[in-house]
């Protein structure tokens, strides 16, 4: 049989017009043949959520901060002399007084006494030996000559050799010591809640989603019931009942804060439930549980995690707002909402009493806040490969 | 479209803004809040560098600027019906709207007591102190020129005993004097007492303007007086109470400002709940030539930092000083500075059954010398005292104070250290630990925030240095004023309700009878919050209330008080301390050098001066 020629000899290079079959030899008889190696590095779904974290710069600020205020509440009580529970009636409501800072003329322990009379400043016995650093503000009350007259508060309640960073309470207990303690209990009480709330709710609304039908409309018609009374009165209305304390605050958080991790989880269960994945697995015979807490519920786990950042500063400021209407933790434990509860009262005279903790739960919250709105970013599958 | 949103924005606000910043009233309706207001502003002084011009005629003489005073209340009043009012800020207002027939009125700087719609001191019928015409003045009426007379103390005396109503005024017929049947009358309805006719209680109607008691033991003058000056006796108007009572007794009188008449100083023009109550001079009033200032404005304000504040800024010309801005006025010579009519205690459940160690009495005694009174001063405005009677209390002629005796006769135990004695505390602490088979104790106290929260965290963080660590764990609970109530209320039916709790009584009359402070802790008071058992002190409270002379008075509840300790079922802590500056053009009734507790401040007969 005649060797046909399949390709036109015009068109191809004189050389390799040329060539006979006989040139040619199978290079890779006997190889195992593979894929060529990828050039870019693979990632999962939360390799590339972390790296879309770190690119959202106020998250990261956010996540800094907060394992900041983590750190402080951890070791913070125990950086100086002081316990959160030590009274010195002597000592009620002393000024800050911070080292270094104090030479710059910053919370150096001094106070204004308003309207003293200007006879009696030369009482060494009211007024020790240098501790009034100036007088102004000359006045008269009833024919009286008052001064305004500012003093260092140390020296004056004879304290020299003594320093309460953030000042004292009304008790004379040290407000560094209760703040980052009160800032633990009340990150303790936030966690804690938070998680019970995740587990409760992951569990509910994966039954209620996964089953659906009569099942679920009886387990979210007992959520709206739950859902319909205000968060605030159940509060209340629980720690009265079972009384103040850490436990009554966290299950009082709890009675109803798992509605909506319920819901959320749910909502995912009732998108993934009808997937061909799921249906093969069934299919296979897998059990119900291992379904959902297998191959369903880590499809939700992105919603959660962000439910759970933004559900954890609500807590906080939960437990806050409880404290500040006198249904706080039991003394002598501080949270940050008892203390501005108690700062509160005394604003005009001794503003530092406020002043720590607000900012140390303003920042707490802020950086929560940052940081959940980041994480949702991160773990929204919509936002992938966009960056 | 973004900008477009931004500018009808920006615009909107501006509108608003305009809308709501206008200096002048836009409607017609004069402002009535600003025209009271005005007035505190200071006047501007007469220019006199100018020359008078003779030529010209006289301007007409300018009409007095009415005298505004503007007061607070931290806590609205329930009801202005008197004889069944209870909280002191019922009283505040009853003080200044409703007269009575006696009352403390102010001469030469001192209040003294004396005839307010009685015309001149009660008459001895008899000669034997048991019988008493008071005569009511003839110009006595109502806002509405409603006459008061006899008959409308009849029937106000008659509606306070009425047994049917259960009213809080059982001192109407035994306090300072007590008056021929009128403690049976209004008893009748309990189970096992006789019946009682009007007719048969010493209340009488002489003429029209004359009404006779008739009294149990011969009395003075004095307490008669004394008797007819409490808010249990102030008048009620006849038609308008019967108009807005029922059948069963429920009445709306005294609810609003439309539903209740004045006859005292003022009359109540506005009453904006939680807000604003506006009281007017009333001209109607007997004494009115006494009443200098035409308009109290008296808000209702809760926080200490904002009454600070206004009163700083002259928007007050009062200021109830607070622990904490205590040193801020240290040094002010308008500090006025004394003992509030409440005693406190604490007071121990010692129905508790499932902490027995209440109901020891060692542990009791433990707890009395555990507390160093002294240095509670220090967490609040108070005063340390071993009475549970309280520091104001007398009834001697000569004005000596009741503690004052009894402190001479060493009437309570360790007074020099204010009862102070860390170890006898821990001697008695002991005993009843081993009594009770314990190896340790733990006590909770029931509290308000703010109230007496930061007294119980003091002992909370002492008592373990005195008992021994890990020997007492004290616990806080701290919950709201209802549910304190209800669990204290409820001890005899929830005995485990609470443990310890702090307790304030402030009897509204102790100036003559001081055993009246101690009515709370004897079977006398049926409404006490413990169970305070204790025969031999509720024979001593009987007596010590009936006992002729104030010596015999004070003798008793000395013994009184001492038959209180032999229970330790209360124990007295402190007594409450006042502090107040007024406005430098607040010019007071009486000398503060002069005032007793039993008197009050007199305020509506307060001047301003420019």
């Amino acid at each position: 049989m005649a060797k046909e020629k399949f390709v036109t000899p015009d068109a191809l290079p004189e050389e390799v017009a040329k060539l006979t079959p006989d040139a040619f030899a199978f290079t890779s008889v006997g190889e195992k043949l593979m894929d060529e190696e990828m050039q870019t590095v693979s990632r999962g779904f939360f390799r590339d959520a972390l790296f879309r974290l770190r690119k959202n710069k106020a998250a990261v600020a956010a996540f800094f901060l907060l394992c900041f205020i983590v750190f402080m509440a951890i070791f913070g009580p125990g950086m100086n002399e002081h316990t959160f529970t030590a009274q010195n009636l002597d000592h009620a409501n002393m000024p800050p007084r911070i080292p270094v800072l104090e030479d710059l003329g910053i919370f150096n322990g001094s106070r204004v006494l308003p309207s003293r009379r200007l006879d009696r400043l030369d009482d060494t016995e009211r007024y020790p030996e240098g501790c009034i650093l100036r007088t102004f503000n000359e006045h008269e009350i009833r024919k009286v000559k008052m001064v305004d007259v500012e003093v260092n508060y140390y020296k004056y309640v004879g304290a020299d050799d003594t320093y309460y960073w953030f000042g004292t309470d009304d008790l004379g207990r040290d407000i560094w010591t209760r703040l980052w303690r009160g800032a633990r209990v009340s990150l303790i009480i936030a966690v804690v809640a938070v998680l019970t709330d995740v587990v409760i709710g992951v569990v509910y609304g994966a039954i209620a989603g996964y089953y659906g039908g009569t099942l679920d409309m009886i387990m979210m018609r007992f959520c709206e019931l739950l859902n319909a009374f205000p968060n605030v009165i159940v509060c209340t209305m629980f720690i009265m009942v079972f009384g103040s304390g850490m436990t009554s605050m966290i299950l009082a958080l709890t009675v109803r804060g798992w509605v909506g991790c319920a819901r959320i989880v749910r909502a995912q269960f009732l998108r993934f439930r009808g997937r061909e994945y799921v249906m093969a697995a069934q299919t296979m015979g897998v059990p119900d549980r291992a379904l959902i807490f297998r191959h369903i519920l880590p499809n939700s786990v992105g919603p959660i995690i962000t439910r759970t950042m933004v559900a954890i500063p609500g807590a906080i400021f939960t437990e806050s707002f409880l404290a500040y209407i006198g249904l706080g933790l039991a003394p002598p434990e501080p949270s940050i909402g008892t203390m501005l509860s108690a700062g509160q009262k005394v604003l005009m005279e001794f503003p530092h009493q406020t002043l720590f903790p607000a900012i140390v739960i303003s920042v707490l919250m802020i950086a929560f806040n940052l940081f959940g709105n980041g994480l949702r970013d991160a773990l929204d599958p919509t936002q992938r490969g966009q960056e | 479209m973004k900008r477009m949103l931004a500018l009808i924005l920006a615009l909107t606000m501006v509108m608003a803004l305009v809308a709501c910043g206008g200096d002048k009233p836009t409607g017609s309706t004069p402002d009535k809040s600003a025209t009271t207001s005005t007035p505190t502003e200071p006047s501007k002084p007469a220019d006199s560098s100018k020359p008078t011009e003779p030529s010209k005629p006289a301007e007409p003489e300018k009409p007095a600027e009415p005298k505004v005073v503007n007061e607070y209340q931290k806590n609205e009043s329930f009801s202005l019906f008197p004889q069944g009012s209870k909280s002191a800020y019922d009283d505040y207002i009853l003080d200044r709207i409703i007269a009575n027939l006696y009352n403390y009125l102010p001469v030469d700087g001192k209040a003294v007591m004396g005839p307010e719609l009685a015309d001149g001191e009660p008459v001895d019928v008899n000669g034997d102190g048991k019988t008493w015409n008071i005569k009511i003045k003839k110009d006595a009426q109502w806002q509405n020129g409603d006459p008061i007379n006899a008959d409308t103390f009849l029937f106000t005396l008659k509606t306070a005993l009425d047994p049917k109503l259960v009213l809080n005024t059982t001192t109407v017929a035994k306090n300072n004097i007590e008056i021929v049947n009128a403690a049976a009358y209004y008893q009748q309805a309990q189970e096992g007492k006789s019946p009682v006719a009007w007719e048969d209680v010493g209340i009488k109607k002489v003429d029209e303007n004359t009404i006779q008691i008739q009294t149990v033991a011969a009395v003075k003058a004095a307490d008669v007086m004394k008797h007819f000056a409490t808010k249990q006796t102030m008048p009620l108007h006849e038609g308008l109470f019967t108009k807005l009572t029922a059948a069963d007794g429920t009445t709306t009188y005294g609810s609003s400002a439309d539903t209740v008449l004045a006859c005292g100083a003022y009359t109540l023009e506005e009453w904006v709940n939680e807000s604003l109550h506006v009281y007017q001079k009333n001209p109607t009033y007997v004494l009115a030539d006494l009443v200098n200032i035409d308009t109290v404005n008296e808000h209702i304000l809760k926080d200490d930092n904002t009454i600070l504040q206004m009163f700083e800024s002259g928007q007050l010309d009062r200021y109830g000083v607070s622990t904490a801005s205590k040193e801020k006025f240290i040094d002010d010579p308008r500090l006025i500075a004394y003992p509030s009519r409440t005693s406190s205690t604490l007071e121990v459940n010692t129905a508790n059954t499932e902490n027995p160690i209440l109901g020891n009495y060692n542990f009791r005694m433990a707890m009395y010398y555990a507390i160093d009174r002294q240095a509670l001063t220090k967490v609040a405005n108070y005063i340390p005292n071993l009475s549970v009677i309280t520091t104001g209390a007398g009834g001697m002629e000569d004005g000596t104070l009741y503690q004052t005796v009894a402190y001479a006769n060493n009437t309570y135990l360790a007074q020099d250290t204010y009862g102070y004695d860390p170890k006898l505390a821990k001697e008695y602490f002991d005993k009843a630990l081993t009594e009770m088979n314990q190896t340790s104790a733990e006590v909770t106290f029931l509290v308000t925030e703010g109230g007496y929260s930061k007294s119980a965290e003091y002992l909370q963080e002492a008592w373990p240095k005195i008992f021994g660590e890990g020997k007492i764990k004290v616990n806080i609970d701290i919950q709201t004023t209802g549910v304190i109530s209800e669990r204290r209320s409820s001890w005899p039916t929830n005995p485990n309700g609470y443990e310890l709790a702090f307790s304030g009584f402030a009897p509204s009359t102790t100036d003559h009878t001081p055993a009246y402070g101690a009515r709370y802790y004897t079977s006398h008071y049926p409404q006490r919050n413990a169970p305070h058992e204790n025969a031999e002190a509720d024979e001593l409270y009987t007596k010590a209330i009936n006992a002729a002379t104030p010596e015999e008075r004070y003798e008793l509840t000395m013994q009184l008080e001492k038959a209180l300790q032999k229970t330790m079922t209360a124990i007295p802590v402190v007594n409450g301390s006042s502090l107040v500056v007024y406005a430098d053009h607040y010019v007071m009734a009486i000398d503060p050098e002069t005032y007793t507790t039993g008197s009050g401040w007199l305020k509506n007969y307060a001047d301003i001066v420019k």
